[in-house]
């Protein structure tokens, strides 16, 4: 289970689900942007590494679709549930890494600050950054009906790379679900396999507060509030290679660990997203 | 040297051999032959391996002398950065400029003897040799377990960095006798092989001397798909030495080593029969020193020939050679006078 080498004939499948309420216009815990900001730039941080990691001497291996669903309310609280990716890519539930690669929908220049470590002088390095996805925030939480609507697009996927590495599913949220108890729903998702084993649901909540994140966490006991039970009730168990890959960066992690992250900030977040992916590409 | 020679290069994808990564080399002349296997997270690692097999056996390196090597990996680096047009760069490919390309490499050098073959290996990485006697496996460099392969190898770079420090070389001295069977190969093959081993599994090298192209292909694809064999690029090299009397010339041996006078044969008691020399075990060559900043010169050393390589090497292992033989021919005069 879990093992599935990663090719052209049985490609990977990453989908992020994104919230996109209003509250995400408040500060990340420890950072001095918006919540939305910082999800976005570790999103494209993300699809920028693996464009990267993907890319051979011909052109970018195509190894793996990608997709970015966004979800909040309308001004009328109807769920609006739609692929978050722009330009080229606008309205594509998933595509290749490749398409990735190929259609950024601009090269954004910022500026990166490094530390000289021998004159202490702080130099300033422009950096080109590419974006796929832009922020935007409305409305409240449909939670359900994003689960609901991933569901449809892994089913489909599924049907067409029945043996590939299951999917996975990065969902990130600030705050509870407001269409509904969502668990069922993240049952449903999980439930959904390849013959390499079940999909892979994994949570992480942005906290506002730079209060002690719970990352990995192993049982429900000890978690801070209800929404953090929900998560981790809504979370897939890490399967092996996840679980030895979380533990030679230096997670204490307990068996039973679940991928999920309460209270996460920046770093965190980056974390996460980079331990929920890794595994599946085995390079070297 | 060799009665036979095969090789199998099979892509991890075996419908675009173009993307095939690792690299392997025969010089029949000089009896060297090497793998290399190409880091395919960076860029450009199938020129890097290629260049680095390919010249390794028409130009070896001298491992043991540091200021020798970097001048020679120099000249490789300089080789690999002039095939590459950093304009024609996609932009997700610049930012993998700055590492460059890396490769293990394993290096087999086979020197006859007058009785048999001297065996001299070097690697870096886990591309691994297999010797087989009388159809056994004998021993295995620079892996021992399977185990091993799970760890991230240690690769040579197309590019300096501080790594550099850290570049050094397992080696291995061993005498062969004719009718040995060496197999050269990188990991995904070897590892395979390793596990079948250590569970008490033969290996039928017939098999693969008796294989074309499509055969192995279609072995190593059951293999993969029964997730056996790791889904990887596949490089086999099959040598065979020849029997001594088959040997167009024999060559002139190095200068032997300085030793103490035989020892006398001790008193004739049961004597059991004569033993194979014992393996030679070399200890770990001292790490080459940093090298200079900037790329290295062109490389010159036509006047370092096989025969000066194999002095060093001699030099090195004579004492051991030289106790090894002694105790040959101690136990040969035993077993003479026995028999009288």
């Amino acid at each position: 289970m879990y093992q599935r080498e990663i090719s052209r004939d049985n490609k990977a499948c990453i989908l992020f689900l994104i919230d996109q309420s209003y509250s995400m216009v408040e500060t990340l815990g420890g950072s001095q942007r918006r919540k939305c900001d910082e999800l976005c730039a570790a999103v494209n941080g993300w699809l920028h590494n693996m464009a990267i990691r993907a890319s051979g001497d011909a052109g970018i291996r195509d190894w793996m679709d990608v997709g970015v669903i966004g979800y909040r309310t309308d001004p009328q609280a109807h769920p609006v549930i739609e692929p978050a990716l722009q330009g080229p890519l606008a309205g594509k539930p998933l595509v290749s890494i490749v398409e990735i690669g190929n259609n950024p929908v601009r090269i954004d220049t910022m500026t990166q600050r490094f530390e000289d470590d021998e004159t202490g002088e702080v130099m300033e390095i422009p950096t080109d950054t590419p974006v796929w996805v832009d922020p935007q925030t409305e409305g409240s939480t449909p939670m359900c009906h994003v689960l609901h609507y991933a569901h449809g697009v892994l089913q489909q996927w599924i049907g067409e790379h029945p043996h590939s590495f299951p999917p996975i599913v990065i969902h990130i949220t600030d705050g509870e679900s407001q269409d509904g108890d969502p668990i069922p729903y993240a049952d449903a998702v999980r439930a959904l396999q390849t013959s390499d084993g079940n999909v892979l649901l994994f949570n992480c909540h942005l906290s506002e507060t730079a209060a002690s994140p719970f990352v990995f966490p192993a049982h429900g006991e000890g978690l801070p509030d209800e929404l953090a039970k929900v998560l981790f009730k809504m979370s897939s168990e890490l399967p092996q290679p996840f679980f030895q890959a979380a533990v030679s960066e230096g997670f204490g992690l307990k068996q039973g660990a679940r991928g999920m992250a309460f209270n996460a900030d920046m770093v965190v977040l980056v974390k996460f997203l980079d331990m929920g992916t890794r595994a599946t590409m085995q390079l070297r | 040297m060799f009665s036979a020679v095969k090789t199998f290069c099979l892509a991890k994808d075996v419908r675009r051999p173009n993307e095939y990564e690792d690299a392997c080399a025969i010089n029949q002349r000089d009896g060297v032959a090497a793998v290399a296997d190409g880091v395919s997270s960076m860029l450009f690692s199938s020129t890097w391996a290629r260049l680095l097999a390919e010249t390794a056996v028409t130009n070896p390196p001298d491992i043991f002398d540091a200021k020798s090597l970097w001048v020679w990996l120099g000249a490789l680096r300089n080789a690999w950065s002039e095939q590459v047009d950093e304009d024609a760069l996609a932009w997700h490919q610049k930012p993998k400029l700055a590492d460059g390309a890396g490769a293990t490499l394993l290096v087999a050098t086979v020197v006859p003897m007058p009785s048999g073959y001297q065996l001299y290996a070097y690697a870096v990485g886990d591309c691994c040799l297999f010797l087989f006697r009388d159809g056994k496996l004998a021993r295995t460099f620079p892996i021992t377990e399977a185990a091993e392969f799970q760890n991230s190898p240690r690769v040579i770079t197309s590019v300096a960095g501080p790594h550099d420090g850290q570049l050094s070389f397992d080696t291995l001295g061993e005498v062969l006798a004719p009718g040995d069977e060496l197999l050269l190969t990188s990991d995904a093959f070897a590892a395979w092989m390793m596990a079948g081993a250590e569970a008490g599994k033969s290996i039928d090298l017939a098999y693969l001397w008796d294989s074309d192209d499509e055969q192995f292909a279609a072995f190593v694809t059951k293999m993969r798909e029964e997730k056996r064999m790791r889904f990887d690029d596949c490089t086999v090299v099959l040598l065979k030495l020849a029997p001594v009397e088959s040997r167009s010339r024999v060559p002139v041996p190095p200068e032997p080593p300085k030793t103490a006078a035989p020892k006398p044969a001790a008193e004739a008691t049961d004597v059991e029969p004569a033993e194979p020399l014992p393996q030679i075990t070399p200890t770990q060559p001292a790490r080459p020193a940093a090298p200079a900043k900037g790329k290295g010169g062109k490389k010159d050393n036509a006047k370092d020939t096989t025969g000066d390589r194999i002095s060093r090497w001699t030099e090195k292992f004579g004492k051991q050679l030289g106790e090894a033989t002694d105790a040959g021919i101690s136990r040969l005069k035993k077993w003479t006078s026995k028999k009288k």
